[in-house]
């Protein structure tokens, strides 16, 4: 969001500059006819300039009035683990996986040595089935907003080995949540999409 | 009947969903005392092609966020938000070819078997880990 405010601060102050001493003056010295006629047209320019002025201004304060249209433009790659998310990314493509990399909430290794990453996904599959699923049920066990599950899957993939392993795939881990053990099942597509997952 | 949750399935939907795979399903119940309990099968998805209207009994497992234990009865009565059982057997464990179908969690180690009011439940022994040895008869909130 940072780098983004900059671009519209460049935007404006190069239309500023253009319409103080590009478009005023050529106006100061083609359209006048007569000195009432410069002043007009001066007045225009002037009032263009105070135009962009503000619609620049009100570009800049949008993601302020209005956070919610920016949430999604704001939130970073999660990423666990020392390897860099573009060396993850690039093992998954060379490994031809199908994966969305704009829909990607976060990426790691898992203790295995795979890469498995997490999507927003939909009503079946990724972040938005989990929250959908089973957000309440790790509020009830103290995690609670989508960053903060994200983050605890990816932890426990990244660092964790699976105590046990159920008829579906479902691997379960334990792990302490404000420092009270818990177990937590994870489901890993076969490619390392994570599926679903779910207190126990 | 074996003293389980039973009732009418009132929804049979899947949950977990990812390339052409169904890894867990949402049922709903309708219990005979007419409380509706949304049911998660999350270990191998054993209910696939059970059809609503149908009367089921369950072998349903708990895992609750907060456990208290009271050795004897009366116990206080539970807060807003939380259930009571009584515990029938701190060490039950599934018999072998009782049940139509089940997940391997079942015979994966013993439960803590409650008499509830909507029938009997079992309860993971990691939820008293804190608690420690619990004797038949006492009660969990």
């Amino acid at each position: 969001m940072k780098s983004r405010k900059w671009l519209l601060t460049l935007i404006a102050m190069t239309l500023n500059i253009f319409l103080l001493f590009f478009i005023t003056p050529q106006a100061h010295a083609d359209n006048c006819g007569s000195f009432s006629d410069c002043l007009g047209t001066i007045d225009a320019a002037l009032l263009a300039l105070l135009a962009v002025t503000v619609i620049i201004g009100l570009v800049l304060l949008l993601p302020e009035i209005l956070p919610f249209l920016f949430e999604a433009a704001s939130e970073e790659l999660l990423i666990v683990g020392e390897e860099s998310a573009e060396g993850l990314i690039a093992e998954l493509e060379a490994s031809g996986t199908n994966f969305s990399a704009d829909a990607m909430v976060g990426i790691t290794r898992s203790a295995a040595g795979d890469v498995v990453w997490l999507e927003e996904g939909n009503a079946s599959a990724g972040l938005e089935h989990i929250m959908a699923g089973h957000g309440g049920d790790f509020a009830n066990i103290g995690i609670e907003g989508e960053q903060n599950v994200a983050k605890l899957l990816l932890d426990t993939l990244n660092s964790e080995t699976p105590i046990g392993v159920t008829n579906n795939g479902a691997k379960i881990f334990q792990v302490v949540v404000d420092g009270v053990e818990r177990e937590i099942a994870i489901v890993v597509g076969k490619n390392g999409f994570i599926v679903t997952a779910f207190p126990l | 009947m074996n003293g389980f949750v039973n009732g009418v399935l009132l929804s049979n939907k899947e949950g977990a969903k990812y390339e052409d795979v169904t890894y867990t399903r949402f049922l709903t119940i309708r219990t005979v005392n007419g409380v509706e309990l949304t049911i998660l099968d999350g270990f191998g998805t054993i209910t696939n092609d059970i059809p609503p209207g149908a009367h089921i009994e369950c072998v349903l497992a708990v895992f609750p966020a907060h456990v208290h234990y009271f050795p004897q009865q009366p116990a206080p009565v539970p807060p807003p938000g939380f259930w009571q059982g009584n515990i029938v057997e701190p060490h039950w464990q599934a018999p072998q070819g009782s049940f139509r179908r089940f997940s391997d969690q079942l015979y994966a180690h013993a439960w803590l078997l409650l008499a509830t009011p909507l029938g009997q439940l079992l309860m993971h022994p990691k939820e008293l880990k804190n608690i420690g040895p619990v004797n038949a008869n006492g009660i969990i909130q």
